[in-house]
């Protein structure tokens, strides 16, 4: 018989290596960072422009402009384009954040010319197609009715809201006006302004063919960006300074949304890795102190997690759970002294210790497969950091004392601060 | 081609490793061939909810998520109609680790009240969060209930109500536990950075002197053929009319489950597909639809789903749909339409393959259908369907009397 009681010893995680990134420099200076790999016949590749709702003139360009570059180019309808994609076994994703547009492919090794043939069509030549575009407008609104329904949605929505203010581009939210509003010429602006004046971060991995670079140089042939790209005014941050609360109500709801948070700092600031091991020990892991509490302990939600979000413009914390109705008055109080506690007492070593090796374990992860390891490099390059950045965040995880825990607990997690919103039933 | 080995332990465990030495990760996967379908009529949501309780510790590791975490480990589960599911991803220098703590709850979980009382409450969450909270939540109780009679997939796996889980007691659970979780009935794949020799060893150390008390066969009720359309509708406070449509086809094991998969991509995978071509674009009836094969072990379900667009009634959508059933029954599939769907699988297993976690479960699953082999055969399964295939299909099961229509709608 094995001695269960006698755990197997622990072997800490030292060393983490990341592969080599190859980068070539396009013709149009977009700059291709590519992360090569053989055992699988299939490649990811992505395109990612600076044309996000940030640079927006009216609400929700950005948006359609990413959901109609599928639907028709100079060449082509959108059914041909469709059919061309499908027929080749490939995806193609272009969505927007609030910073970017990302036109991404996926597809099996032997057809990548033919894949970026018809990314090429829905990068440089779309047409928006007024048709396709009431249909996509039609489908929004109806979409917009279902989300109405959801407690999530209204409770992130309002936090948005709160903590950006109702015009601005990281907050606002879409609503029948704004959609209606959209116009053809929206969209072949801001196409013609933000994609096809502009170079892109291209970030390919997996197995690429020989001739990859002609590939993609070839996409450019007949490309001319005479346009330049405008210079966007930076719009102040309504900060929300002092912390605040808000309600929506939504009429027979059995869970209420929570959704907490604050506006943090820019991504480059120098407590930004010691204040994301700050809240992955309050909600970042499944052992973390308020899924112990709220899920573990209490029973209250079926889950609950903190997270710091990043953009160009600053980050926040976000803090998002839904718990049974009846429950909403003990879950705040508990997540509450949760933060209390982070912000009064040291975090003992033995927490303090799993927390290190889980994230060097997590980091460990994030790099394994070129897939993977691609978006923790495009997320390094969009913040304009590099690879020492990266050694520098396991280097502090390695290096964190509990003192400097406490210290950003009281800089950031002041509850006085605290945006608050539920959504729900009162 | 995924290169693996397989062993069986002596009291039952099969052990199947899968050596990558491009990844410093390793992958722990243990499938329990338990789900929702081994449930009581009157106890159903159960595999789900003990799912929660192998969380709750054992004996010699009292804080499962704990020990994995210290090591560096992220770890989770899923239940679903057929198997219930856990894996563990972890550096691959600590996967004794995985191992002890999953032997462990194998052989000495902890089941108590207080772990019991809570699970139930974080289930029911779930359930309210998931199904009973959620626009349309309340559909796939519906349309189960509706497709079948006497087999258990007649509930979905979060269980018929939130009484049965919140009545669950300690007694149900142990001897649940006692049931399905011993060595012959899971099997354990190790992925990853791991040689086969080392894997199968560290297998032995852990799992060998775990007692096995043999077979946990249930007797499932297999569902008679339906023979007459059934059709249901519920009034709710939802925005949009919907409908489901839901169709009888033969198991995960059987031939045919390839060929009703490449009928529904033909339906509904992709922007050129055509339901959401003719239906969504064209005549603008649907707001969105789609349609799939729910991969059951037992005779499962082709469902097609959709949202109307306000303004157009149930009625005219569903006889849309029925019209595109006969094009499939009736018209020519065009050899490259086929060509297409063949391409879009073939991409998909492929790049699924490249994650470490999906081949771990793939493995395993694969070995619980017969054959762990088949994860390398797929993609030529896929590739001999016919066209003539696709029409027999479409014409013997895609029928008005093997129909299960739901109308969801709105309340006035």
């Amino acid at each position: 018989m094995i001695d269960r009681s006698r755990k197997p010893d622990i072997k800490e995680v030292s060393k983490i290596k990341l592969l080599p990134l190859e980068e070539a420099r396009l013709s149009n200076a977009s700059i291709l960072h590519f992360l090569p790999d053989t055992l699988y016949d299939v490649f990811q590749i992505e395109w990612v422009f600076p044309a996000g709702k940030w640079f927006e003139s009216k609400k929700g360009v950005a948006g359609f402009t990413a959901r109609m570059m599928r639907e028709g180019s100079k060449n082509h309808n959108a059914l041909q384009l469709a059919t061309m994609i499908d027929e080749l076994g490939a995806e193609i994703d272009i969505s927007i954040s609030s910073d970017y547009l990302s036109i991404k492919a996926m597809g099996i090794t032997r057809h990548f010319d033919s894949i970026l043939k018809i990314v090429g069509e829905m990068l440089h030549e779309p047409v928006f197609p007024e048709d396709e575009l009431l249909l996509k407008k039609k489908i929004s609104l109806q979409q917009l009715l279902i989300n109405r329904e959801k407690v999530e949605y209204l409770a992130s929505g309002k936090f948005m809201e709160t903590l950006y203010g109702k015009n601005h581009p990281y907050g606002y939210k879409l609503d029948e006006k704004d959609i209606e509003a959209i116009r053809q010429e929206d969209l072949l602006s801001f196409h013609r302004q933000r994609i096809l004046a502009s170079p892109a971060w291209i970030f390919l991995s997996g197995k690429a063919p020989e001739n990859y670079l002609q590939s993609l140089e070839a996409m450019l042939s007949g490309i001319n960006p005479e346009h330049k790209t405008p210079v966007i005014e930076l719009r102040e941050t309504e900060h929300l300074e002092k912390g605040a609360k808000a309600f929506v109500a939504k009429k027979e709801a059995q869970q209420n949304a929570i959704r907490m948070g604050r506006h943090l700092f820019t991504p480059s600031h120098p407590d930004s890795d010691p204040v994301k091991i700050l809240i992955t020990i309050l909600g970042g892991y499944f052992g973390s102190r308020l899924m112990s509490k709220i899920r573990e302990e209490k029973g209250y939600t079926y889950g609950i997690y903190s997270s710091i979000q990043s953009q160009v413009h600053g980050s926040f914390l976000y803090l998002a759970t839904e718990v049974g109705w009846q429950y909403l008055e003990p879950a705040l109080k508990d997540i509450y002294h949760e933060i209390e506690i982070l912000r009064s007492e040291i975090v003992p070593a033995d927490e303090l210790n799993l927390v290190q090796n889980y994230l060097l374990g997590s980091a460990l992860n994030a790099i394994d497969g070129p897939h993977k390891a691609i978006g923790l490099y495009k997320n390094l390059i969009l913040r304009g950091k590099g690879l020492q950045d990266f050694e520098k965040y396991i280097h502090t995880i390695q290096n964190i004392s509990a003192a400097e825990l406490l210290t950003m607990a009281e800089k950031y997690l002041d509850p006085s601060r605290l945006l608050e919103v539920v959504a729900g039933e009162k | 081609m995924i290169e693996f080995a397989r062993k069986t332990l002596e009291n039952g465990l099969t052990v199947i490793s899968s050596h990558d030495p491009s990844t410093p990760m390793a992958v722990v996967n243990v499938l329990y061939k338990v789900g929702a379908r081994n449930e009581d009529p009157e106890k159903t949501g159960f595999a789900h909810l003990f799912e929660h309780l192998m969380f709750g510790g054992s004996k010699h590791a009292p804080v499962f998520d704990r020990e994995l975490e210290v090591a560096g480990a992220s770890n989770n589960a899923f239940t679903n109609n057929d198997l219930t599911n856990y894996y563990d991803v972890i550096p691959a220098q600590n996967i004794e680790t995985a191992l002890w703590l999953e032997s462990d709850r194998m052989a000495f979980l902890d089941i108590n009240e207080r772990s019991l009382e809570v699970q139930r409450s974080v289930v029911s969450e779930e359930f309210k969060e998931n199904y009973l909270n959620q626009p349309y939540g309340q559909a796939w109780h519906h349309l189960r209930a509706l497709a079948y009679r006497v087999h258990p997939y007649r509930w979905p796996t979060i269980g018929l109500n939130l009484k049965h889980i919140e009545e669950a007691t300690l007694e149900d659970v142990r001897a649940f536990y006692k049931r399905f979780y011993h060595p012959s009935n899971a099997i354990l794949t190790i992925s990853g950075a791991i040689e086969n020799e080392e894997a199968f060893s560290l297998a032995q150390k852990w799992f060998a002197d775990i007692p096995d008390p043999g077979s946990a066969e249930t007797q499932i009720p297999q569902e008679p053929p339906q023979k007459k359309p059934r059709r249901k509708t519920v009034e709710d406070n939802v925005p949009l009319d919907a409908l489901y449509m839901a169709f009888h086809i033969e198991g995960r094991n059987d031939p045919s489950y390839y060929v009703s998969n490449l009928l529904t991509d033909i339906l509904s995978n992709g922007s050129s597909s055509r339901l959401y071509t003719h239906l969504v674009k064209e005549k603008q009836i649907f707001n969105n639809i789609s349609a799939w094969v729910d991969g059951a072990l037992d005779p499962g379900l082709l469902i097609i789903s959709g949202r109307l667009n306000q303004g157009i009634s149930l009625e005219k959508g569903e006889e849309a749909v029925w019209h595109e059933i006969s094009l499939l029954q009736n018209e020519n599939i065009e050899e490259r339409e086929l060509m297409k769907v063949k391409n879009k699988v073939e991409f998909e297993i492929t790049n699924n393959m490249i994650s470490l976690m999906h081949r771990g479960f793939a493995l395993s699953y694969y070995e619980m259908l017969g054959d762990a082999a088949q994860i390398n055969h797929e993609i030529e399964k896929y590739r001999s369907v016919t066209i003539s295939g696709l029409m027999e299909e479409a014409r013997t099961r895609l029928t008005p009397g093997n129909s299960s229509v739901l109308y969801y709608k709105r309340k006035q």
